[in-house]
């Protein structure tokens, strides 16, 4: 349909999450007619991105330093690992400012279907940071979906008898929100997981 | 409650066709293939929030278009409200209701309600299992939605479960298939409590329309079949108990042969008639009856459960029954029930007459209105 540039680009658009076929064709007629010198930014901001970024060694967080920023402040809690489904997870937790302790990047759930078992996920890496017995919480912040929920237990079922803490990520109401509006499962999981005042 | 307005926009054969309809009895006319059919289909979409003819979304789209779109108008006793549906192959299916878009596509439910009468009803009674199951998954969604998570949560472990079974080499457990257990169990004793209750009323409802059409002299008896339960009074905590321990004592099994074998997937309806089970047994007269009569009583659940009357799809089936079924049929539309009838030619239904009648002419996807 396409001259063969244009629809290698939108193949390779389209292979990015949340791009669909359509999405990726307005892209990729955007970048046609965008400068010459706007292409190039786009393409040199990848190729530094690949050549420069790096998983940090630790907590497998993205960076572009040796260690992650989390990892090289001395000044956050070293008794505790948030573990996470991806780096930017992270950032959310960040966001809320509660939270001082370090973290530790899985890259990804546990998923048969997309063919993700236990092996491929950084788990092996956690555990060695448990080694020394430091680290005495860790807080399973998984998604709140099946996948991270069998993560989760995964973990749970491996770390506790270690003498580690394990503990997982409240989920129910939205703070400001009336229960009114509420939908039933997400009242139904706020109750199940209420706790006493 | 009543379907004021519908607009079609590349969805089916239709390009961009706005339908005015009667409060009381509209009937879509039109040849074979010309899309009378996709009318309703519509209609039901917007309450059930899937197609009561296929399972993805994007064959409901116009061939060579990129999405497609529903939208109504919608008049429920406590006001106006719109509902719109766009669906596009490559995006998730997004809602609008009173013209705001919805986080999840599942707050489309809840909101109109409806019930289809087609010619395949007769596979409720013929069919396989999964037949009868999605009909009465079908009827929770619509009077109690957050059913409708349940089910896809159930459906989503159980496919995690099984490909993980598959992948296993036989008979060997390294404790992986444990962590999808809970949720297997969870889920699936939702859905069992939610068809439970359900069933308990519906069943009230086809039996009585059941012995009606039959003029008394057949008795219609729906049983939940289950390994998790014995369909009685169980609460959730004995249902989860049971299923939970009949995972365990599979277990084995399950390994050798790589598929879950235990759960409310393997659940089915068995329909009896004065005793004898009417799928085996039964004369396709007697088939048809139960079918209807199904559809009766899941019409009258959903009316007495949300305090509307829902709207009534008659797609192709006057044709279908006999002057017996066909009159009471009739006589059970009371005056207050917008009906939706589909039908080659007039004829085949000018005898019946149900009130105020709308004429709606169809050919290849385009609108001749009659008024």
């Amino acid at each position: 349909m396409y001259a063969t540039p244009v629809s290698n680009l939108i193949d390779e658009l389209s292979k990015m999450p949340g791009i669909g076929p359509k999405s990726a064709q307005r892209l990729a007629f955007y970048l046609l007619k965008a400068s010459q010198e706007d292409a190039q930014k786009l393409a040199e901001a990848i190729v530094h991105l690949k050549e420069t970024v790096k998983f940090c060694p630790v907590c497998y967080n993205v960076t572009d330093e040796p260690e992650c920023e989390f990892c090289a402040d001395t000044h956050r809690d070293d008794t505790i690992i948030c573990v996470v489904e991806e780096a930017n997870d992270i950032v959310s937790m960040e966001k809320t400012g509660e939270y001082r302790g370090r973290y530790h990047v899985l890259g990804g759930a546990i998923s048969p279907i997309d063919g993700i078992g236990p092996d491929d996920l950084r788990i092996k890496e956690l555990l060695k940071r448990l080694e020394g017995d430091e680290v005495a919480e860790i807080i399973v912040a998984t998604n709140p979906n099946i996948e991270g929920e069998a993560t989760g237990m995964y973990l749970a079922k491996l770390i506790k008898p270690l003498g580690v803490t394990v503990t997982r990520l409240a989920s129910g109401l939205p703070i400001g929100g009336d229960l009114e509006y509420a939908d039933e499962v997400t009242l139904g999981s706020a109750l199940k997981g209420r706790r006493e005042i | 409650m009543r379907l004021d307005r519908l607009e079609l926009i590349n969805y089916r054969n239709y390009d961009r066709t706005i339908f005015d309809f009667s409060p009381q009895l509209n009937l879509i006319i039109g040849g074979n293939a010309q899309g009378k059919t996709n009318v309703l289909e519509a209609v039901y979409f917007l309450s059930a929030g899937n197609s009561h003819r296929i399972s993805s979304a994007s064959q409901l789209i116009k061939q060579g278009e990129m999405s497609s779109a529903i939208r109504s108008k919608i008049t429920k006793d406590n006001g106006p409200i719109t509902l719109e549906v766009m669906l596009s192959p490559s995006e998730k299916k997004r809602v609008k209701v009173g013209g705001v878009e919805k986080r999840r596509f599942s707050d489309l439910l809840g909101h109109l309600h409806a019930v289809i009468f087609s010619p395949e009803d007769l596979q409720l009674v013929k069919g396989g299992p999964e037949r009868r199951r999605s009909f009465l998954d079908d009827t929770v969604v619509q009077i109690y939605p957050p059913h409708d998570y349940w089910r896809r949560r159930y459906e989503r472990v159980l496919r995690q479960r099984n490909i993980l079974l598959k992948s296993r080499s036989q008979g060997v457990d390294d404790g992986s298939l444990e962590l999808w257990d809970k949720n297997l169990v969870e889920a699936g004793t939702k859905l069992v409590v939610g068809r439970l209750t359900v069933l308990n009323k519906l069943d009230k409802f086809a039996t009585q329309a059941h012995l009606q059409i039959t003029n008394q002299t057949e008795t219609l008896r729906i049983d939940y079949l289950s390994r998790v339960t014995s369909g009685g009074v169980e609460g959730p905590r004995e249902i989860g108990g049971k299923f939970h321990k009949e995972l365990v004592k599979r277990r084995k099994d399950e390994l050798d042969r790589k598929i879950t074998l235990v759960g409310p997937h393997r659940d089915d309806l068995t329909l009896t008639v004065n005793g004898a089970d009417v799928r085996l047994y039964g004369s396709q007269g007697q088939q048809r009856t139960v079918a209807l009569a199904l559809k009766l009583g899941q019409f009258r659940l959903i009316e007495e459960e949300v305090k509307e009357r829902p709207l009534l799809l008659l797609d192709d089936v006057m044709s279908e029954l006999d002057d017996d079924r066909r009159s009471f049929l009739v006589e059970t539309i009371r005056s207050g029930t917008q009906v939706f009838i589909t039908a080659t030619t007039r004829d085949s239904i000018a005898d019946q007459h149900i009130g105020d009648c709308k004429v709606i002419r169809i050919k290849d996807g385009k609108l001749i209105d009659e008024g």
